[in-house]
C-alpha cells in the first residue's frame, strides 16, 4: 500500500535488487564510456558501479568459489579417497534421504553400500568414514532447517523445538569427534542454527568460547566470522558486526561479496564506533573503502588518503566516483530505450536504498580534480596511468579540455589498451566539445581517431558507447552548421530520420553519390539503414502514394524486398477474415514488387479492354488489391518491412488501430486525418466505378456492398470514439433500396451480423453479432 | 386537529423509518512484516472498538522475470480473537503488466495456496479478501482478470475487495471498475512524493477537494481508510532520492547534524549516517507526517461528501507512529466525524 515494498535487512544475505526487473535493464557496461577496468585489480571489480548487485560477478562465480575451497579441503582431509565429482555430490547434492542411508551403511559396516556407490571403496575404508557421513548427515539437516525462505512460494515453517534439539545434537556430536576439522565445521553448523533460531546472544557467546580459537582452520574460520557477524547485526551490536564485515571483506576473498553486501552502517554513532574500533590502518582504510562504496567515493578518497596517500584500496573509489559523476553529468542511453523506460530506469536508481548515486555532481569535481593532481605529484604514487587517465576523463567533465588532454597523453601507454582505449576517448570527445563551440570539425582528425578507436573495440574498451555519444554531439554540430545529411546519418534514429519523404531522397541521394570523404563513409557505414533499405521504404511509400511505377522502381533496386502477401490480395469475402486468407493452401502469394507489377498490369488491362463488363471486373480485382494493402486488408503485411525499426507515423503510413486512437473526450464531430496505410477512398473509387460499368445486378450488389465497406472503414477512421463501432452509411442504405432482392443481398444478411442488424432491427436473431 | 397531528405523526414515522441508520464498522491495517503485539496497543484498539484487522501477508513483485511474494508476514504473537482478519496481498502494477493471463492463472493459486499457509486455522474466520495493486488503464485487463479468476478459486462465502486509489476514482472511465464486492478508499498519497514543491504527498486538503469536487461516485460500494502514518523524503540538488518511513519530528530534531530549515523542511548540515541512509551536506528532508488535526480534518472533508451507510472507516496503519502520535480520544473523535 506504501508506495515502496516493505523490506526487510537480513545480513549476510543478497541485497535488494537495484534494477526495476522484468526486463533485462543495460547495466552501465552498456551506458557509460568510462571503463573502470582500467584499474585491473580483478578482486575489485565484482564492486564497480552497477545496476546489478555485483558488476559482471555471477551468483554461480560466487558459489563456486566459496565452494571448490570447500572442497579442496575435504579432499586434503579425506586423502583423496574419493573423487572431486563423488565428494561434490556428497557434500552439495545429495538428498538428506540418501544420506541417511549412506550413513546407517557406513555406521553398521553393510558392505551392499559398494555396490549402491562403488565409488565410496577406499573412503570407506578410512578410519574416521563414520565420524564424516556423521558431520555431513547434521550439516544437511541443518542446511534443511536454514533454508531460505526468500521469494518463496512455500516457505519452509521453522520448526524452533527442532532446530533447538538439532542444535543439542550437534554439541553432543561436536563433543565426541576427535577430529579438529571436523570440530570447526560443528562450529560453523551450529552458528547457523543458532542464527535460523534467533538465540543471538547465545551464539555469540558460542563464538567466543568456541569458533573464535579457530584462526587457521582455512575457510572455516571466516565463514563462522561471519555468521558472528551476523548474529551481532541481529543482536544490533552494528558496529562490532560491520568492522567484522570489513574484515571478512579484506581478508577473504571467497566471502568478499556476500560481507560487501552485509557491511550496513545504520547511525553515525554506529559508525563512528566501527571506526574506534578498527585496530590499524588497514582495517580504517578498508573501512572508509567500504563507506566510499556504501555512500560518497570522494569521502572515502578523503579520508583513505589520510591514512595512507598510497593505498591500493583508493582506484576503487575512484573508478566509482567518475562513473557515478558521468551518469549524472551525461545522458547516453542506449537507442533501444525508450522515454518511458528512461524515465523508469532512473527512478530504479534513485530508488536504490544505497544513494551514493546521486552524490557526485559536476559542481564537485573541481575538489576530484584537485585530489588526483595532487595523487599525480606524489612521487612515491605507483599508479599514475590509472589516476591520469580518470583525470582527464573529469576534467573532461568539468569542460576543461585543456587539462583533460594533457592527462589524456601525458601519463598514456599505447601499450595497455583498456587504459590507451579510455585515453583516446577522452581525446576524441574533447575534440568533438571543443568543435560543438567553434563548430569547426577536422573531419580527416576526427576519422583518424574513431579509426584508432575501432581497432580497440575487442580490446574491453567502450566503443559503442562512445560513438554513440560522439555521434549524438555531432548530429548537433551539424544540424547548426546546415549540413542535414551529416546529421541524419549521425542522429541514427531512422524512425525520425525518414519521417520525411524529402529527407528519405536527400539520404538516399547522399548515399548513391561516389564522392564521400572517409568519415562520410564511415557515417554511411554505421547508419542502422543501408541505401538498399531506404529503397525499399522509398518502394512502399511510393506504393501507398499509388505511385506504381515509381514504387516497383525502388523495389526492384532493393535487394531487401523480401517482404509479401500471406494471402490472395486480389480475392475478397464479404466479411474479412485475415486468418482464413493467410490459411488457404492454394491461394496466390505476392511478393511486394509482384503486387506492384500486378496492379499496374490490371491497370494497363482496364484501360485497353473495350468490353465494359470485362472492363467493370477487372475494376474490382484493382479495388481488390487496393483495399487488400491497406490496414483493412489481408495484405496489410506489405507495409511492413526488412528494416530494424517499425514504421509508425513514418511518411503518412501510420500504423495503428483506430479503437485505440481516441480520446472519449474528443470533439467527435471533426474527422481525423487518414493515413495513407489506412485509407480506402482509393479502393471505393474503384469499386464504384465497377459498379456503374456492370450490368450484372448480382455484381453490382457485390460492387455497392465493397464500397460499402470501405466507406464505414473510413467513418471509423475518421469519427469512431471507442463507443459505437456502427454507424450505417450512403451504401447502406444503397443496398437496402436498390440491392434487397439480390441473392448476394441476402448473402450478406447470412454472413454479417452487423448488415443484418440494421436491415432487421435489434430484435432479430441475426447469426453473429459482427 | 387532532386528526393532522395524527397525520402528522404519521408521515414524520414513515419518514424515519425510510431513513436507513449508518452502521460503521472500524478498522486497522497492519503493514509490517512480523506480526507482534503489545498490551497498550491491543487496549487502544479495543477502548476505539476496532474490530477489523486488514492483515498484509505479502506483496507480489517481479524478480528475474517471476513473480514471486516478498516481505511475507511473519507471527510473533497470535492475533486477538476480536479482530476479524481480512488478508490482503500487494500486488506491484508491473507484475499485472508483464504477467499472460495463464501466468495470472498460476499467481491466483499461489497466492491462495501461500495465504491459506501463513493464516493456517486463522484462514477458517476469513470472510473478506483484499487486493491492493495501482493498476492503470494498461494493466486493467489484466488486473480484473486476475481478480476475477480470483473471486472463482474463493469460496462464494468470501467476499473480494480491492484498493482503490484518488486518481482511480476521477478516472474511473478510464483505469475501469474493478469486478470485486467492495473498494477500500485509499484517502491519501495524493501527491507526487518526487515533487520537491509539494508540501505534503499524504494528505493536502486542497488537493483532496480536487478529487471531491464532483463527490464520490463509484459503481461499487466503497469503505475508507484514512492516514494516520509519517515518512521523510530525502532530496539531494532537488530531486527525491530516498523515502525513510515512519520518520518523525523527534527523531529528525534530535540530530545535531539535521536543521530546521523551515516548517517540515530539514536541511543536512554535515554528511553523516542516518537510519541506513546516507545524508549529504544541503540535502533536505521533507517530513510527512499527519497529526490529530490533519487526520480530523481528512475525515471531515470526506465525510461531507460520503454517502455511503455501511461501511468500514480504517486506519493505516498499525505502528508505533500510531500509538504514540494520536490519543484514543482523538481517534474516536474522527471515528465519531463519520456518524
Amino acid at each position: 500500500m506504501l508506495l515502496l515494498i516493505s523490506g526487510v535487512i537480513i545480513p549476510y544475505s543478497t541485497p535488494i535488487s537495484k534494477a526495476c526487473g522484468g526486463w533485462d535493464d543495460p547495466d552501465f557496461t552498456e551506458i557509460l564510456m568510462f571503463n573502470p577496468e582500467i584499474i585491473d585489480m580483478p578482486n575489485q571489480s565484482p564492486f564497480f558501479l552497477s545496476i546489478k548487485d555485483y558488476y559482471q560477478y555471477s551468483d554461480y562465480e560466487r558459489e563456486n568459489s566459496s565452494n571448490g575451497i570447500n572442497n579442496q579441503e575435504w579432499l586434503e582431509y579425506t586423502q583423496h579417497t574419493i573423487s572431486f565429482d563423488t565428494l561434490n555430490w556428497l557434500i552439495y547434492k545429495s538428498s538428506i534421504e540418501e544420506f541417511k542411508i549412506i550413513t546407517k551403511d557406513v555406521n553398521e559396516n553393510n558392505p551392499n553400500i559398494l555396490l549402491k556407490h562403488p565409488s565410496l571403496s577406499s573412503f570407506i575404508k578410512l578410519k574416521y568414514a563414520k565420524e564424516i557421513t556423521n558431520y555431513l548427515l547434521a550439516a544437511k539437516i541443518t542446511e534443511n532447517h536454514c533454508q531460505s525462505n526468500l521469494y518463496s512460494w512455500e516457505p519452509v515453517e521453522r520448526d524452533s523445538i527442532n532446530i533447538y534439539k538439532h542444535i543439542q545434537d550437534l554439541l553432543l556430536q561436536r563433543k565426541k569427534v576427535k577430529s579438529k576439522f571436523l570440530k570447526q565445521r560443528y562450529d560453523f553448523q551450529i552458528l547457523r542454527s543458532y542464527l535460523i533460531l534467533g538465540n543471538n546472544q547465545q551464539g555469540i557467546k558460542y563464538y567466543q568460547q568456541n569458533a573464535k580459537k579457530n584462526k587457521n582452520s582455512g575457510s572455516m574460520y571466516y565463514r563462522c566470522l561471519g555468521y558472528y557477524a551476523a548474529l551481532l547485526y541481529r543482536d544490533t551490536r552494528y558496529a562490532e558486526s560491520n568492522l567484522i564485515y570489513a574484515q571478512i571483506y579484506d581478508q577473504y576473498e571467497p566471502q568478499r561479496s556476500d560481507a560487501y553486501s552485509s557491511f550496513h552502517p545504520l547511525e553515525e554513532s554506529d559508525w563512528q564506533q566501527t571506526l574506534q574500533l578498527a585496530k590499524n590502518k588497514r582495517e580504517k582504510e578498508v573501512l572508509w573503502q567500504l563507506y566510499g562504496c556504501y555512500s560518497n567515493p570522494l569521502i572515502g578518497i578523503q579520508e583513505i588518503i589520510k591514512i595512507n596517500p598510497t593505498s591500493n584500496l583508493l582506484d576503487l573509489l575512484l573508478v566509482r566516483l567518475v562513473n557515478i559523476a558521468e551518469s549524472n553529468c551525461l545522458n547516453n542511453y542506449p537507442d533501444y530505450i525508450n522515454e518511458e523506460y528512461n524515465s523508469n530506469y532512473n527512478s530504479s536508481i534513485s530508488g536504490d536504498p544505497i544513494n551514493t548515486w546521486a552524490t557526485i555532481q559536476k559542481n564537485q569535481l573541481d575538489s576530484v580534480a584537485a585530489i588526483i593532481d595532487k595523487q599525480l605529484s606524489n612521487p612515491n604514487f605507483n599508479r599514475k596511468k590509472v589516476w591520469a587517465t580518470a583525470g582527464a576523463f573529469i576534467n573532461y567533465l568539468q569542460g576543461n579540455y585543456a587539462s583533460a588532454s594533457k592527462l589524456a597523453t601525458q601519463y598514456d601507454d599505447i601499450n595497455e589498451d583498456v587504459i590507451h582505449g579510455q585515453n583516446l576517448i577522452t581525446q576524441l570527445l574533447v575534440q568533438v566539445a571543443e568543435a560543438k563551440k567553434s563548430l569547426l570539425i577536422d573531419e580527416n582528425e576526427l576519422f583518424a581517431k574513431l579509426d584508432k578507436l575501432n581497432n580497440l573495440k575487442s580490446k574491453n574498451v567502450r566503443v559503442e558507447n562512445c560513438e554513440r555519444f560522439v555521434f549524438r554531439q555531432l548530429s548537433e554540430i551539424y544540424a547548426e552548421k546546415f549540413e542535414v545529411y551529416k546529421s541524419v546519418l549521425c542522429n541514427r534514429n531512422p524512425n525520425e530520420d525518414v519521417s520525411e519523404v524529402q529527407q528519405l531522397d536527400e539520404l538516399i541521394a547522399f548515399m548513391e553519390s561516389s564522392n564521400k570523404s572517409n568519415l562520410e563513409n564511415y557515417f554511411v557505414s554505421t547508419y542502422p539503414l543501408n541505401l538498399q533499405q531506404l529503397y525499399e521504404i522509398k518502394g512502399i511509400y511510393s506504393l501507398y502514394q499509388y505511385e506504381f511505377q515509381n514504387a516497383v522502381n525502388y523495389f526492384e533496386k532493393s535487394s531487401a524486398s523480401t517482404e509479401g502477401t500471406y494471402g490472395d490480395p486480389f480475392k475478397i469475402k464479404i466479411t474479412d477474415c485475415h486468418d482464413c486468407d493467410h490459411a488457404e493452401s492454394n491461394a496466390t502469394r505476392y511478393s511486394r514488387l509482384d503486387f506492384t507489377k500486378k496492379l499496374i498490369k490490371l491497370q494497363t488491362k482496364a484501360k485497353n479492354e473495350t468490353n465494359v463488363e470485362k472492363k467493370s471486373r477487372i475494376y474490382f480485382e484493382y479495388a481488390n488489391g487496393l483495399y487488400n494493402m491497406s490496414y483493412h486488408g489481408n495484405a496489410r503485411s506489405l507495409q511492413g518491412g526488412p528494416y530494424p525499426f517499425d514504421m509508425s507515423d513514418n511518411l503518412g503510413l501510420r500504423f495503428y488501430t483506430y479503437e485505440n486512437d481516441r480520446e472519449q473526450n474528443e470533439d467527435s464531430s471533426t474527422p481525423r486525418n487518414i493515413s495513407l496505410f489506412n485509407d480506402c477512398h482509393e479502393a471505393m473509387k474503384w469499386y464504384n466505378a465497377a459498379k456503374s460499368l456492370t450490368k450484372d445486378v448480382e455484381f453490382a450488389a457485390q460492387c455497392a456492398w465493397m464500397s460499402a465497406k470501405c466507406e464505414h472503414n473510413i467513418w471509423l477512421e475518421e469519427y469512431y470514439n471507442g463507443t459505437n463501432d456502427f454507424m450505417a452509411q450512403r451504401n447502406f442504405e444503397l443496398l437496402k433500396k436498390e440491392y434487397h432482392d439480390t441473392k448476394y443481398f441476402q448473402q450478406i444478411i447470412s454472413e454479417c451480423g452487423y448488415f443484418c442488424t440494421y436491415i432487421n432491427g435489434p430484435d432479430k436473431n441475426c447469426i453473429r453479432n459482427k | 386537529m387532532r386528526s393532522s397531528v395524527f397525520q402528522l405523526l404519521i408521515v414524520v414515522l414513515i419518514l424515519s423509518s425510510c431513513q436507513k441508520e449508518k452502521e460503521i464498522s472500524r478498522g486497522i491495517y497492519y503493514w509490517r512484516s512480523n506480526f507482534e503485539t503489545n498490551s497498550h496497543e491491543l487496549q487502544v484498539l479495543s477502548k476505539l472498538k476496532i474490530n477489523k484487522l486488514y492483515l498484509h501477508l505479502f506483496d507480489v513483485k517481479m524478480i528475474d522475470g517471476k513473480a514471486v511474494p516478498v516481505a511475507t508476514i511473519h507471527f510473533k504473537s497470535d492475533i486477538p480473537d476480536s479482530l476479524h482478519i481480512i488478508p490482503v496481498i500487494y500486488i506491484t502494477n508491473e507484475t499485472m503488466l508483464q504477467l499472460q493471463k495463464s501466468e495470472l492463472n498460476e499467481l491466483a493459486n499461489k497466492i491462495k495456496k501461500l495465504s491459506n499457509k501463513l493464516l493456517g486455522n486463522y484462514f477458517l474466520s476469513v470472510k473478506e479478501f483484499q487486493f491492493d495493486c495501482d493498476w492503470t488503464d494498461k494493466s486493467k485487463e489484466n488486473y480484473f482478470y486476475f481478480l476475477r479468476y480470483y473471486s472463482n478459486l474463493e469460496n462464494k462465502t468470501i467476499l473480494l475487495s480491492a484498493t482503490i486509489r484518488l486518481h482511480q476514482v476521477k478516472y474511473q472511465n478510464r483505469t475501469g471498475i474493478p469486478p470485486v464486492s467492495r473498494g477500500m478508499l485509499m484517502f491519501y498519497n495524493m501527491g507526487n512524493i518526487r515533487d520537491y514543491q509539494s508540501n505534503n504527498s499524504i494528505y493536502n486538503s486542497q488537493t483532496a477537494a480536487s478529487y471531491l469536487t464532483n463527490g464520490l461516485k463509484y459503481p461499487i460500494p466503497l469503505d475508507v481508510s484514512l492516514a494516520a502514518y509519517s515518512w521523510g523524503i530525502l532530496y539531494r540538488f532537488g530531486i527525491a532520492i530516498e523515502l525513510i518511513s515512519n520518520l518523525t519530528k523527534e527523531e529528525l530534531t534530535k540530530d545535531s547534524l539535521i536543521l530546521t530549515s523551515h516548517s517540515n523542511i530539514y536541511k543536512i548540515k554535515k554528511e553523516h549516517l542516518f537510519h541506513g541512509v546516507y545524508l549529504q551536506a544541503d540535502d533536505e528532508i521533507r517530513l510527512e507526517a499527519i497529526d490529530a488535526k490533519q487526520m480530523q480534518q481528512a475525515a471531515k472533508q470526506l465525510s461531507n461528501r460520503w454517502n455511503y451507510k455501511k461501511f468500514t472507516l480504517t486506519l493505516y496503519h498499525w505502528h508505533d507512529y500510531l500509538f504514540n502520535t494520536f490519543d484514543s480520544e482523538e481517534l474516536e473523535k474522527t471515528f465519531a466525524t463519520f456518524n
